[in-house]
C-alpha cells in the first residue's frame, strides 16, 4: 500500500502538467494576397509577414519595399509591383487584366523565392437584378438573383447579402439577396464579384484554415469579374 | 478429407432426430438463476470428461457435444457461483443448471475459466461484462451502460463523461450497437454524456472485437451487445433507482410459458446548464420491455422493446428531439440437440429534428434525420461432436432521410449541408463451419453483405488452441464491412455540436472495409491471478470522418472525408482475485495502442489516438460496507499546431479603409503531429446495503470522481481549462478542454 501511495504520489503531479510539444516557431513566412480583376487597369497587392500563432491574430508587419521583387506577367506583358505610396504593405501592378487570361505572379520576397498563377474568370452574366434597382426606403427588402459565371466557383457581394446563409458571399446562382437601406437616403452602389477557387478558398474559410495557392510563401492570387448595379430608394 | 466428410455429414444428420449414441452425444440445457429462474446469458459449461465447452446465448440456451458418459458439467459465470451438473446417462429433457448469485468482482472481466474445447468461437475477442460489475465501478452522476464499458482495456472515451465508446483505435461511430441481438442507433441522450438504455435494464454488456465470426456484421470494427434482464418465475419483482441524473424503475414477473420484464427511467429539468450562459429545459423518457415465452428449460422465443425520447428546449424556436424505437423478436423454430434453427426479425427508427442547433464548430444549423431499418434473419446451426456448421441469410429494407441546411438566422457562411433520401434493400448471408482436431478447433466462414448494388465479401477464420487446463491461445483474421456511413463529429466536446452526416456508398463515396487479425491469450497463472493478453491489427480503407478545420490539403467546403486506416496494439489484463465468495479484487490492465490515418497522403496519428494507458480497478468490503476504487492514465491525444496567424484583408481599395473587411486566420502545420500530456485521475467510492431480512434490500452509494483534481480532459485549442505550456515551461495559445474538479455522486437503488 505505502508503494502504491507513493507510485500515485508521483504519477499524480506528473499527468496534471499540461504539456504540448510546440514545435520550434517557425520563421515568419511572406504572405501575398492579391485579387486580379477582369476589365481594371492595375491590381493592389497587399503583402505582410506572417504573425506568431495566436488564437485572434491582431496585428500584421507589412513587408518592406526594398525586400519585394515580385512581377506580375499576362498577356498584356511583364510588369513590377510597386509600393503604393503612403500604404506600407500595398503594392500596385499596373496590368491590364483580361477576362479568361493566364497571370503568373513571380519574383522574391527578402530573397526568397514567390510564385503562384490563376485564372481570370472568363464571363459573368447577371440576368437578375436589372442594371438599377428601385426599391422602397426604410424597408429591408428581398431582391430576386440569377447570374452565371465561367471560371467562378464564388460570388461575394457588397451592398446586400445573401438570403440563405445571411453572409457576403456565397455559391448559388439564383435566390434571393437581402437589401437593407442605407443610413441616409440615396443612390447605392451594388457589386457582385464572381471569383476564382483559389480566392474563395482562401478569403472565405473563416471556420477553416486558408487554403494558400502561392508557392515559396502563403495566400492567395485569385481571379474575379465585377458588377455593378444602382440600388435607388425612394 | 476427413473434415470435408465430417462437415458434410453434419450437414445431413443435424437435421435428423438424434440418436442415443454412448461414445458421442450431444446435450442440450439451460442455466439459470437460482432466483426467479431468469437465464445467465454468456454461461460457460465444460465438460470435465470430454474436455469441451459451450456458451450459453442470450436466453441461458446451450448444446454441448459430450463424448461417453457419465460426464460432469461444469459452470460457470460472472457475476454466479460455480456449480456442477452430473450427466450419467443420456437425458431426455433439457438439462437445467441453476447457479446462486456471487459477490461479482472487476477482476472476473478476464474470462480465465476452465478453458475447454469449444466449437463455438464467437466468444472470441468477446469481454463480457455483468452490470453487476458495472456498478461496483464509482460512476459518474449514475452508472452507464456505454461508459461502463472504461473496465475494458480495448475501449476508450475522450473524458469520463463521455459515453462514446471508441474501440481499438476506431471512432465510437464505426461500431454497432444492439439490443438482444438487434441493431439501433445512437443510444445516447444529451451531449452523448449518458447512453438511452437504462442500466437497470441490463444484465450484461458485451464488447465483440472485429473480426468475430461469419454471423457478426454490421461494423468495420465491432459491436456492443446489450443483454436485457428477465422476469422472475412465479414471483414479481421490482426495483428502483434514484441519482442526481434521473430517476429509475423495473419489474418483471411471469410463469412457466411467459416471462416479462420492463423498466423505465427518466429526467426532467426546467433549466439545465450545460453551457456557460445557456440554460434550457430538457426531458427524456427511456422504455425497454421484454417477455420470454417457453418453457424455462427451453425458451422458444423473446420478444424486446425499446423507445426513448428527448427534448430539449420543447416548443421553443430554437430547440432539438429525437427518439429511437425498436422491437424486434426472435424465435427457435427448431430445436434439437444437433440442429437448431431461428428466424428473427427486427424493426428500428432512430429520427432528430433541430432547429438552429450548434453544429461544426458551433455554427448552427436546422436538420431533420431519420434512419430506419427492417430485417428478418433466418440462421440455422448444426452441431456434431466435433463440428458445427451456422448458415444465416438476413434481407430487409435501409431508409436514410438526413438533410441539414445552415439555420436562416445563422449569419454564418460555412456550415455542413446534407439533402439525402435514400431507401435500398439490404442483405446478407453467411457460412460458418468449425471443426475441431484435437486441442485446436479451426473455423472458417464467409459473409456476403449486399446493399442496392453493392456487394461486399467478407471471409474471415477463427482458430483456438487449448493449450492446457486453464490455457487457451486464439487468433482471428477476416474483414469487416458497413455498407453506410455514420458521420459526426468525434472531436465534439467542449462545443457540444449535435448534427449527423449520413451517407451511402457511391462512385463518390466508398465502402467501409477493414482487415483484422488478432490473438488472444487467457491463462491462469496462480490460483488467484488470471491474465488475458490480446493482441490486434488492422488495415482499412474507405474510412470517414468529419474534416478537421486544420486540413489545409481539401477544399474548405468539403466536410467530410475518406480515406485508410492502419491500427495495432496490445492489450495486458491482470487481475488479483480471491475465491468464488471473497469481495476483493484488483484488476490492472494496460493498453499500447497505435491508430494512424491517411487521407490521401502521409500515414498520420488519429486524432484520438492514445499510445498508453493503464488502468486500475479495486475492491474490497468492510463489513456492510464496500469499497471502490479506480485509476486511469493515459497519454495524451495528439494535436495540430497552429504555426502562424495571418491578418488577412479582403479584397478592397487599400486608399479606402472602410472598403476593406480584415479577417483573422490561423495557419495549422502537419496534422495531428503534436504530442500533448496526458490525463490521469483516481475515482473512489462506497456503498452501503441495508433494510432486508435475507438480503439488502437498499443500497445507498456515494462516490467522488476525480478525487485529485487530475487533468481528464483532451489539450486543444479551443476550450477554457488550464492553458499549456511547453516543455520549457513558457505558455502556449493551448490549453485543456475543461478543468473538472472532484465530482461527488449519490445513488440510491431498492429491490423488492
Amino acid at each position: 500500500v505505502r508503494r502504491l501511495i507513493s507510485l500515485l504520489a508521483v504519477l499524480a503531479p506528473v499527468a496534471c502538467r499540461t504539456v504540448v510539444d510546440v514545435p520550434d516557431a517557425p520563421p515568419p513566412w511572406p504572405v501575398v494576397e492579391g485579387l486580379l480583376t477582369a476589365d481594371s487597369a492595375s491590381t493592389v497587392f497587399h503583402l505582410i509577414w506572417s504573425s506568431p500563432p495566436t488564437a485572434f491574430p491582431t496585428d500584421s508587419r507589412p513587408i518592406a519595399a526594398d525586400q519585394v521583387a515580385l512581377e506580375l506577367t499576362g498577356p498584356a506583358g511583364r510588369v513590377r509591383l510597386t509600393p503604393v505610396p503612403d500604404s506600407a504593405g500595398y503594392f500596385r501592378a499596373a496590368l491590364a487584366i483580361e477576362r479568361g487570361a493566364r497571370y503568373v505572379l513571380a519574383g522574391t520576397i527578402g530573397g526568397n523565392p514567390i510564385r503562384a498563377t490563376t485564372v481570370v474568370p472568363a464571363r459573368f452574366d447577371i440576368v437578375l437584378p436589372a442594371d438599377t434597382l428601385v426599391l422602397t426606403e426604410g424597408v429591408a427588402t428581398l431582391v430576386p438573383f440569377d447570374w452565371t459565371a465561367e471560371g467562378a466557383s464564388a460570388f461575394y457581394l457588397r451592398g446586400a447579402r445573401f438570403r440563405t446563409n445571411f453572409g457576403a458571399n456565397g455559391r448559388a446562382t439564383s435566390g434571393e439577396l437581402l437589401v437593407e437601406p442605407p443610413a441616409t437616403p440615396g443612390n447605392v452602389t451594388f457589386e457582385v464579384s464572381a471569383i476564382t477557387r483559389e480566392a474563395d478558398q482562401y478569403l472565405f474559410s473563416p471556420q477553416f484554415t486558408p487554403r494558400s495557392n502561392v508557392e515559396g510563401g502563403f495566400g492567395y492570387l485569385g481571379g474575379a469579374i465585377s458588377v455593378r448595379r444602382v440600388i435607388r430608394w425612394e | 478429407m476427413g473434415v470435408i466428410r465430417d462437415l458434410f455429414a453434419l450437414a445431413v444428420l443435424g437435421l435428423l432426430p438424434s440418436r442415443p449414441v454412448q461414445a458421442q452425444t450431444t446435450v442440450r440445457g439451460v442455466v439459470v438463476g437460482s432466483v426467479g429462474e431468469t437465464p445467465i446469458p454468456g454461461a460457460r459449461v465444460a465438460a470435465r470428461r470430454a474436455g469441451r465447452t459451450a456458451t450459453t446465448d442470450d436466453l441461458g440456451r446451450f448444446r454441448l457435444a459430450l463424448g461417453p458418459l457419465p460426464d460432469t458439467l461444469v459452470i460457470t459465470a460472472i457475476g454466479w457461483r460455480p456449480d456442477t451438473l452430473a450427466v450419467g446417462d443420456l437425458p431426455a429433457a433439457p438439462l437445467r443448471a441453476t447457479l446462486d448469485r456471487a459477490p461479482t468482482v472487476v477482476s472476473d472481466l478476464i474470462v480465465a475459466a476452465d478453458a475447454g474445447a469449444s466449437l463455438d468461437l464467437s466468444v472470441q475477442e468477446r469481454w463480457v461484462m455483468s452490470m453487476e460489475a458495472a456498478r461496483s465501478v464509482p460512476p459518474a452522476v449514475e452508472t452507464d451502460v456505454y461508459r461502463s464499458l472504461a473496465l475494458i482495456p480495448g475501449v476508450g472515451f475522450t473524458s469520463p463523461f463521455s459515453a462514446r465508446p471508441m474501440l481499438r483505435g476506431y471512432d465510437a461511430q464505426e461500431v454497432a450497437t444492439r439490443i438482444d441481438g438487434f441493431e439501433v442507433l445512437n443510444l445516447y441522450h444529451l451531449g452523448r454524456v449518458f447512453s438511452s438504455f437504462p442500466a437497470d435494464a441490463a444484465e450484461q454488456v458485451s464488447v465483440v472485437a472485429a473480426p468475430g465470426a461469419a454471423a457478426e456484421g454490421g461494423s468495420v470494427v465491432g459491436a456492443i451487445e446489450i443483454d436485457g434482464r428477465s422476469g422472475w418465475v412465479d414471483r414479481f419483482h421490482a426495483g428502483g433507482g434514484l441519482s442526481l441524473g434521473s430517476v429509475g424503475a423495473y419489474g418483471g414477473g411471469g410463469g412457466a410459458g411467459l416471462r416479462y420484464f420492463g423498466a423505465v427511467r427518466t429526467l426532467h429539468l426546467k433549466a439545465l446548464d450545460l453551457l456557460p450562459d445557456v440554460s434550457f429545459p430538457y426531458h427524456f423518457e427511456d422504455l425497454y420491455g421484454t417477455a420470454v415465452v417457453g418453457p424455462v428449460d427451453r425458451p422458444t422465443g423473446r420478444v424486446t422493446l425499446f423507445a426513448s425520447q428527448d427534448r430539449v428546449n420543447p416548443n421553443q424556436r430554437k430547440s432539438l428531439d429525437w427518439y429511437n424505437l425498436m422491437a424486434g423478436s426472435r424465435w427457435r423454430l427448431l430445436d434439437r440437440e444437433r440442429a437448431t434453427f431461428e428466424i428473427s426479425g427486427s424493426a428500428a427508427t432512430f429520427g432528430e429534428r433541430g432547429a438552429e442547433v450548434p453544429s461544426l464548430h458551433g455554427a448552427p444549423t436546422d436538420f431533420r434525420n431519420t434512419f430506419t431499418h427492417a430485417t428478418t434473419t433466418a440462421e440455422l446451426d448444426l452441431l456434431s461432436p466435433r463440428s458445427r456448421i451456422g448458415l444465416g441469410i438476413a434481407v430487409g429494407w435501409r431508409q436514410v432521410e438526413n438533410r441539414v441546411d445552415p439555420a436562416a438566422e445563422s449569419g454564418v457562411i460555412q456550415t455542413p449541408t446534407a439533402n439525402t433520401a435514400v431507401g435500398r434493400p439490404e442483405g446478407a448471408a453467411w457460412l460458418d463451419a468449425t471443426h475441431r482436431i484435437g486441442r485446436v478447433a479451426l473455423a472458417a466462414g464467409l459473409r456476403a453483405d449486399l446493399a442496392g448494388s453493392i456487394v461486399s465479401l467478407e471471409p474471415r477464420l477463427q482458430l483456438q488452441w487449448r493449450l492446457g487446463r486453464t490455457t487457451v491461445l486464439s487468433a482471428a483474421a477476416g474483414r469487416a464491412s458497413r455498407l453506410y456511413h455514420l458521420l459526426s463529429d468525434a472531436r465534439s466536446e467542449p462545443d457540444l455540436d449535435f448534427f449527423e452526416l449520413w451517407f451511402v456508398p457511391n462512385d463518390t463515396v466508398p465502402v467501409a472495409r477493414v482487415d483484422h487479425a488478432t490473438f488472444d491469450f487467457q491463462t491462469r497463472l496462480a490460483r488467484p491471478l488470471l491474465l488475458r493478453v490480446s493482441a490486434y491489427l488492422s488495415r482499412g480503407h474507405g474510412i470517414g470522418e468529419v474534416r478537421p478545420e486544420s486540413d489545409q490539403r481539401y477544399y474548405a467546403f468539403e466536410f467530410v472525408r475518406f480515406g485508410r486506416s492502419r491500427t495495432w496494439g496490445i492489450e495486458a489484463q491482470l487481475a488479483l482475485r480471491g475465491g468464488p465468495d471473497s469481495p476483493h479484487s484488483l484488476s490492472l490492465s494496460y493498453a499500447y495502442a497505435r491508430s494512424e490515418r491517411s487521407w490521401g497522403g502521409n500515414w498520420i496519428r488519429w486524432a484520438q489516438d492514445r499510445r498508453h494507458q493503464l488502468r486500475i480497478f479495486g475492491q474490497t468490503r468492510l463489513g456492510r460496507i464496500r469499497l471502490f476504487g479506480a485509476l486511469d492514465a493515459a497519454t495524451g491525444m495528439p494535436l495540430t499546431p497552429q504555426v502562424a496567424s495571418v491578418r488577412s484583408e479582403l479584397p478592397g481599395d487599400p486608399l479606402d479603409p472602410t472598403s476593406i473587411s480584415r479577417l483573422g486566420l490561423r495557419v495549422y502545420g502537419a496534422e495531428n503531429s503534436v504530442g500533448t500530456s496526458g490525463t490521469f485521475r483516481i475515482d473512489g467510492g462506497a456503498t452501503l446495503g441495508f433494510g432486508g431480512p435475507t438480503h439488502d434490500r437498499f443500497i445507498l452509494g456515494v462516490s467522488v470522481i476525480n478525487l485529485l483534481f487530475g487533468a481528464v480532459a483532451p489539450i486543444s485549442d479551443r476550450g477554457g481549462g488550464t492553458f499549456a505550456v511547453d516543455r520549457s515551461g513558457r505558455p502556449t495559445t493551448y490549453r485543456r478542454l475543461v478543468d473538472v474538479p472532484p465530482i461527488p455522486t449519490l445513488t440510491l437503488r431498492a429491490t423488492f
